[in-house]
């Protein structure tokens, strides 16, 4: 009985040990923003959104993985296309200072409390944007640490 | 000697000279003087005389020429670069270099104008030529000629000319929304009746061409700072949506004339900043009041933000920047300019603009307490410019200057949540969206100076820190 108890503690503490370094993805759905927008030279409508990542990854590829997976299932790719110019969520490294965020703009001070301006805790972006050439096709890319991939291009050249 | 002309006389001598009263050299053929170095002829008393009939042919093909001149590939004008003169037709010794003439053209060779004076040094076979460019703002190349007798066209370094200042960093535009596609939600006013949009994409574009050009122009641009005369209401929320922000937005509305909301507004404020940007403050909401928009400047204000943490991680990261682009352009300007307004929301945005803008929050550095909060709180835009270049050797000095921009004025959003049961905030809501008070642009510039080494990058500065 006595193992059986040193055990199941033992098992306890790891699974906590295990959930404490899960990477979650915390959709700041109060962070919405939709807005008139150009895209070379284009004006049409732009919706932006942003999401923490707790315990992000160092790793670019791991953090690939991640913003893919969660992309995934998140989007409807075909109702962006049809709506937008450009169509982005943003994800930051929950911090300090990020934490903030979860609470949306609750006063005055905290709606010009700007996520932009984390660029330390920024990890990287999915992104549509409308062709330049072609009014009903766009560019899916993704940015991970400061580099650009393309996932889908549809514009006609 | 026409008699017993039949043999050859060679003298072969290390040195040979003939000396007499009068000496005379006759040649039924040519008479030939060849000389490895130089041909003297000096005629001491009278000068050298050929007779009248005789052609005196100078034969040109012996001329040395400058086959190469290297220079930078753009110089900044009012500031002096070494050219240099590298290839010639045949070996020169360094003293014959510094007969070298220079000459410079502004349109490609139709007008060449010569130097006043030769080559400023010699060494190692190169002639060096220092040249301070004086170019008139239209000329966009100088070229640089080296010659012995003419100038040869195809024998030039031409340089692309530089002028300061030099756009930098622009982000957003003062007075517009967010894409800069209208006014900005927080410059807008009038007394309930919505109308969008408030200019049109032909103003906005031309305004944004300006502004980025020229810089703001308080007179022509005085539409986007509500400073225009007789400007109409610019409204872009409807009193219903205003008054539906709660009970106590009516009540204010309903019990208070403009007088009485002011009132509450400059109570609210001596809470929230004190010292010389106190006095700042009440200044802002006197203008406010004053209802005639255009461009708010208030030193104290100006110092205090540019002291603020935030300005000055702002300042270092520019400062990085432009670093960045000097040492990957090779120690010059050539990349230093960008003049794309950018919204902070391109592709990629975040990764070539890691400084961000200078932001003042509540939450950190103190900024509720010292004022900057509840006159500025957040930058809305900027323009980063560069006044001056000096570069000395691999150093450089710079000096650039600083636009921060920001919109003393509210929107919806804000009144939305929490603060609307304030009524300090309330009433400056409803004197901006329902009694018709113009909100103004804030502007705060100043300039800043650095030091960098052209091999220097962001990197490479930031391990030095």
């Amino acid at each position: 009985m006595k193992y059986t108890f040193i055990l199941l503690l033992s098992a306890v503490l790891f699974a906590c040990t295990s959930t404490s370094t899960g990477v979650h993805v915390i959709y700041l759905d109060k962070l919405d923003h939709k807005a008139e927008v150009e895209v070379n030279g284009q004006y049409g409508p732009g919706y932006y959104r942003y999401a923490l990542i707790e315990n992000a990854p160092n790793s670019a590829d791991s953090l690939k993985q991640i913003i893919h997976q969660y992309c995934d299932s998140a989007v409807n790719k075909t109702d962006v296309e049809a709506h937008y110019i450009r169509y982005f969520i943003q994800f930051y490294r929950l911090s300090k200072n990020t934490k903030s965020y979860m609470k949306g703009k609750e006063d005055y001070w905290d709606i010009h409390n700007d996520i932009n301006q984390e660029l330390e805790d920024y990890k990287g972006e999915y992104r549509f944007e409308r062709c330049s050439t072609d009014s009903l096709h766009g560019v899916w890319t993704m940015e991970v640490n400061g580099k650009t991939d393309t996932l889908e291009n549809k514009c006609t050249q | 000697m026409g008699d017993n002309s039949t043999g050859n006389l060679v003298i072969v001598a290390k040195n040979y000279t003939e000396n007499g009263e009068k000496v005379r050299w006759n040649s039924v053929g040519e008479t030939a003087l060849q000389s490895g170095k130089r041909i003297n002829i000096r005629g001491k008393q009278d000068g050298v005389s050929f007779h009248k009939s005789d052609p005196v042919q100078l034969n040109a093909g012996t001329t040395i020429k400058v086959l190469k001149v290297e220079g930078p590939k753009s110089v900044v004008n009012g500031n002096t670069y070494e050219f240099k003169a590298t290839s010639f037709s045949e070996q020169v010794p360094d003293n014959q270099l510094r007969l070298v003439s220079w000459a410079f053209s502004f349109d490609g060779g139709k007008t060449i104008t010569p130097f006043k004076t030769g080559t400023t040094r010699v060494e190692k076979g190169i002639a060096y030529k220092s040249i301070t460019v004086d170019g008139n703002t239209i000329d966009k190349e100088v070229s640089v000629y080296a010659f012995f007798r003419k100038p040869d066209t195809k024998v030039v370094a031409t340089t692309k000319i530089i002028y300061l200042p030099l756009v930098v960093d622009v982000y957003r535009t003062p007075g517009l929304n967010e894409d800069g596609t209208d006014i900005a939600n927080d410059m807008a006013f009038g007394k309930g009746v919505a109308k969008r949009p408030v200019y049109t994409k032909g103003e906005v574009d031309a305004y944004k061409n300006s502004y980025v050009n020229d810089g703001f122009d308080a007179q022509k641009d005085a539409k986007f700072a509500n400073a225009a005369s007789g400007t109409t209401y610019s409204a872009i929320y409807n009193q219903q949506q205003i008054l539906d922000t709660g009970y106590l937005m009516q009540l204010s509305n309903a019990s208070s004339n403009d007088d009485d909301l002011f009132l509450d507004f400059r109570i609210m404020v001596e809470t929230m900043a004190r010292g010389d940007l106190n006095d700042n403050i009440k200044a802002m909401i006197n203008k406010f009041q004053k209802n005639e928009g255009g461009v708010y400047e208030n030193a104290k204000l100006t110092a205090a933000a540019q002291a603020n943490p935030s300005t000055q991680r702002f300042c270092t990261g520019i400062e990085d920047e432009m670093a960045e682009r000097i040492k990957k352009a090779g120690g010059e300007l050539i990349t230093m300019e960008d003049k794309k307004v950018y919204a902070g929301t391109e592709s990629g945005y975040k990764t070539s603009h890691p400084y961000g803008h200078p932001s003042y929050p509540y939450s950190r550095d103190y900024n509720l307490v010292k004022g900057l909060t509840i006159a500025v709180n957040d930058v809305w835009s900027y323009k980063v410019t560069l006044l001056s270049f000096k570069q000395t050797g691999d150093t450089y000095k710079a000096r650039y200057e600083v636009q921060l921009w920001d919109h003393f004025g509210l929107d919806l959003p804000d009144m939305e949540k929490f603060y609307s049961w304030g009524a300090g905030f309330r009433a400056w809501f409803l004197l901006q969206h329902l009694r018709g008070y113009k909100p103004f642009l804030t502007k705060m510039q100043f300039t800043k100076e650095f030091s960098g080494n052209i091999n220097e990058g962001a990197q490479e500065r930031k391990n030095k820190r």
